[in-house]
Order: structure tokens, then sequence, then C-alpha cells
């Protein structure tokens, strides 16, 4: 980019052609939201190819194609979609026992010193105990069956929501607070016109992180104690060796764990995009 | 409405322990529709005694008197924050009438309020979008247009244009006077200009450091409206100068004081 005589140097700058050109056509593919399944899909072949040519061990990972098989029979023959809509039930039943009152505690917490004093030594102590830990204890207060496993989704999910919460009221700008307060603003009118609604995206990413763990919780409590669900049948399947069957369990949790997170993400961006940039 | 500042006085403690004097005895008084603009030296206190006025922090001593009609203490004041303080997750619509919505005001009747003050700010057409949206300049133009709908007594301004690029603040200041001699309401100026108060004011308060007292209260004589012409003539900058000077004294005697404090 230099040219240079005996006498002087000149130096130009000239114009980048890579740059203007921008990202190539593979890669605009590929971050298109269908385009990011081809990775997926170019994983899933490889694991078959390497499945049937025998790279792989084919007992601890059968063919892709397999699994599927699996799944399909085990959807029309077998009784999944029962033991999947009783792990769905039990997922949106211990949320809304965990999130419920995390949601008025945390509020609570952030609104009065008081509470905060007396509350939060409690959830300081109890919040890293692994909460599957508390499955015998649950199981000696509550038998077997549902409950049990519904109680350790809701105890998981309520900590992230109620420390979420709290912090989402304690951080409420106080120029907003201040700037409402000259304009005459009442103490309900504060509460429900600044604060809480400026607590709200702070709140809502607790409850996201609170339904992933209620998801967490409830297969763990059924690979453990359930005797239906879909986290029992996949520990079921491992016990007797049908490893095809277990991909297609996993599989469907996967989905599970897919759906909420998309779900949620897509509630963010709708109702808190103004959180983003926000100055 | 008059409003009189009667020996008031403020005092902190700082995080350390220490007790911090910040307002001393101030007092002033401030007539019926009268611009007053207030410099000082920087961390004088300007701040403290601003929200003193607009009803957030009682102080230690002394009173601060609105003599009128009005009792409703929502509407003695409205502050212009520097920093505009928009609601991010309102519309500008909805946050220049949120004063109005405070008081129970029905819906239509204060959008419309609201949208004859974005009119007169020239930023009617951005009635629906989000304060995160706009320029600096909108939103304090904005935040302007909140503080006449709510239609208070007084407008406290809070170094209003600082965080403005210069041309956007010449703007600004030609836009205020011109809406003030409209409106003619009571104003009260925090800045740290003195071009800036020399253009705006009818009277000038320097105010000394911590803890801060008027050191100086000049009448502005030049006559209205004005147009930031007047910077050029002589008169400005004998008053600039005369201005500069106490604020200088005020502003070395603060830094003495600071240094004193840090020794001891």
């Amino acid at each position: 980019m230099s040219v240079s005589t005996s006498t002087s140097t000149v130096v130009e700058y000239t114009p980048d052609r890579r740059a203007q050109r921008g990202p190539g056509r593979v890669f605009q593919a590929l971050s298109s939201p269908w385009g990011s399944l081809v990775p997926v899909v170019v994983l899933l072949a490889l694991w078959q190819l390497g499945s049937v040519v025998g790279w792989i061990d084919k007992t601890f990972f059968p063919p892709p194609v397999d699994c599927f098989t699996a799944l399909v029979n085990l959807i029309t023959h077998g009784d999944l979609l029962v033991n999947i809509g009783i792990t769905i039930q039990r997922v949106l039943f211990g949320f809304a026992l965990g999130v419920v009152p995390a949601v008025v505690v945390g509020i609570t917490m952030g609104l009065l010193p008081w509470a905060r004093v007396v509350v939060d030594p409690i959830i300081s102590i109890l919040y890293p105990i692994p909460a599957v830990a508390l499955l015998p204890l649950l199981l000696v207060i509550f038998g077997t069956g549902s409950t049990p496993i519904v109680v350790l989704a809701g105890i998981i999910s309520f900590f992230p929501t109620a420390v979420n919460s709290m912090a989402g009221v304690l951080q409420n700008d106080r120029r907003l607070t201040q700037m409402a307060r000259n304009l005459g603003s009442s103490r309900g009118q504060l509460l429900g016109k600044v604060v809480l609604p400026g607590a709200l995206p702070s709140i809502f990413a607790g409850i996201r992180l609170s339904a992933g763990l209620a998801l967490l919780g409830v297969i763990a409590g059924e690979f453990l104690a359930g005797s239906d669900g879909i986290g029992s049948l996949t520990w079921q399947y491992w016990q007797v060796y049908q490893i095809t069957n277990m991909y297609a369990t996993l599989a469907v949790i996967a989905a599970m764990g897919f759906t909420l997170t998309t779900v949620t993400l897509r509630i963010q961006r709708r109702y808190f995009n103004w959180t983003e940039g926000n100055s | 409405m008059r409003v009189d500042i009667d020996g008031i006085s403020k005092s902190y403690t700082d995080p350390a322990g220490n007790p911090l004097h910040v307002v001393g005895g101030l007092t002033a008084s401030i007539e019926q529709g009268e611009f007053v603009c207030i410099i000082g030296p920087s961390g004088c206190g300007k701040s403290t005694l601003l929200g003193m006025l607009g009803g957030l922090l009682p102080p230690d001593e002394g009173a601060i008197r609105f003599s009128g009609t009005r009792t409703a203490t929502g509407e003695m004041t409205s502050i212009v924050w520097q920093d505009h303080a928009l609601i991010p997750w309102r519309s500008i619509i909805d946050n220049v009438a949120f004063g109005l919505e405070l008081r129970g005001m029905g819906r239509r009747e204060r959008k419309e309020i609201a949208q004859s003050h974005l009119e007169t700010m020239g930023i009617g057409a951005f009635a629906n979008a989000r304060p995160q949206q706009l320029s600096g300049g909108m939103r304090q133009r904005a935040g302007i247009a909140r503080a006449l709908a709510s239609d208070p007594e007084v407008l406290l301004m809070d170094e209003p244009f600082a965080a403005v690029d210069a041309q956007t603040r010449t703007l600004l200041q030609e836009e205020l006077l011109a809406v003030w001699e409209r409106h003619r309401k009571t104003v009260v100026f925090i800045t740290h200009g003195i071009e800036e108060a020399l253009l705006l004011a009818d009277r000038v308060l320097v105010l000394s450091g911590r803890p801060t007292h008027v050191v100086e209260d000049l009448r502005v004589p030049f006559p209205r409206p004005r147009t930031a012409d007047i910077a050029q003539t002589p008169e400005f900058g004998e008053l600039k100068q005369h201005l500069w000077e106490r604020l200088r004294d005020a502003t070395r005697a603060a830094e003495w004081a600071e240094v004193e404090g840090a020794g001891s």
C-alpha cells in the first residue's frame, strides 16, 4: 500500500475489498433460523456414519436412526405420551409451587428492610444445599408418588426467583423514584408505577432460571423416586439396557428443555425489550 | 407564587461517619415569574438545595416558604433532571403525562395536555417513541415537556443542558427562553455555565463552597426577549468577568477547605 521514491514516501489507505464483500453466503445461510439446524444434522449424520461403520461403540452410541425408530415405536405402541403428560404436569405444578411464593417473598424482602434482615440469612443457608439431597427427607414426609417430586421441583425453583425479585426491587432506579416523588407520587403509586415495573425484567430473569430448574428437579426426582414420568422411563431403560429406548426418552427431555428456553426467551424479548440499550 | 428560602441548613453523615455540613444558613427570595440561575463551585451543595426546593428532603434548620394559592405539595415544583429521568418502559407521551396521571386525571385529557406540550417543544412527532430511541437533546425536550405538563408553580432545572453537545445546548437555551416568554413561570436553574446564566436569568445567585450560602446576588440587566447575540456586547463580557471572579474565589476557598479537611 505504499509507494516510495528516493525523495518522498506516499502512504495510501485503500478500500478493503474483503471487508466490503461482507460475510460469505455459507455463513449467512448458517446464521438463519433454519440454517442453525445444519450443524446439528451434520453431527447426527456423523454419529450415524460412525456408529454404522464401527468407529464408535454401537452399544453406547447406537445409530440415531435406530433411536428415532425406537421413539416412534414408543409413541405408537408404548405409553410414552402418557408419561410425557405426567412429567409436564409435575413441572408446571412444581414451578408454580416454587415461583409464586418466591415472587411474593422476594418483593417483600426488597421493600421491607425488616423482612430482608430476617429472611436473607435463612435463604443464604438453604440456597447452597443441592436440593436433590432433600429428596429422601421429602420421601419420608410425603411418601411415594408425585408429591415429593413436585415439592422438590418447587424448592429448587424457589430460590432464583426469590433472589432475583429482591434484587430487582432493590436495584430500582433512584432517579426515577425521586422524579416520581417530586411530582407528588404516593407510596402506592411509587410501587405500582415505578418500582415494580422496573423490577419486572429482573423478576422474569429469575423465573426463566426457575423454569429450567423445575424441569431439572422433576427429572432428578423421577430418576430416583418415580414410578412414572419421562425421567423414570429413562432410568428404567438404562437398567434393562434398552439403549435405543433410553436415547429416545433423552431426546424427549432435551426437546422439553429446548421448548422451555425458547418460549421464555421469546417472552423476554417481547415484553422486556426496553432493558436492551437502556440508558 | 413567591419563594422565600429562610436560613436553611443541611448536613449529611458521609460513609466514614464524618458530618458533612453542605448547606449553611442559605437565605434567598425568588419573585413570582422570575428566572433565577444559581452557579457555584462543583460539589458545593447545589443539588442538595434543589432537592430541598423540590420537596425531596427536608432542611435540618430554617424553612422554604411557597406563598400563593395552591397547597398540594406535588404541584409546587417540577424538576427537570440533568439525566432527564424518563421512564424507559413508557412512551414519550406517557412519560410527559406522568405527573397528571399521578393526580388521577383521565387518560384522554392527560394525553391531550401532554401532546400539546410535546408540540410546544417541537417533538410532537415522537409521542409514541420510547426514550431510548431519542437523541439526548430530544430526551431533554421531553423532560421539559413533562415538567411543564404538570403546570407547577416553580420549575426547577438541575443543569439540564450539561449532558448535551454545545450546538444542541444553544438550541435548547433559545427554545427554553421562547417557551418561558409565553408561560413566565418562576424558574430556578442550576448551571455550571456563567454564559448560560447570563443569557437566561433575571438574577444570578453565586454560591460559596460547603457549607454553601449566597455570596453574590446579581441582577442581569439585558432586555427581553433575548437571543444568544447578547453575548457579543461589552456589557456581557464585563458581567461574565465579574461573575467568574466571584466564582473563582468561591471555588478556590472550597478547594482549600477540601485539602485542609483531608489533612486533619
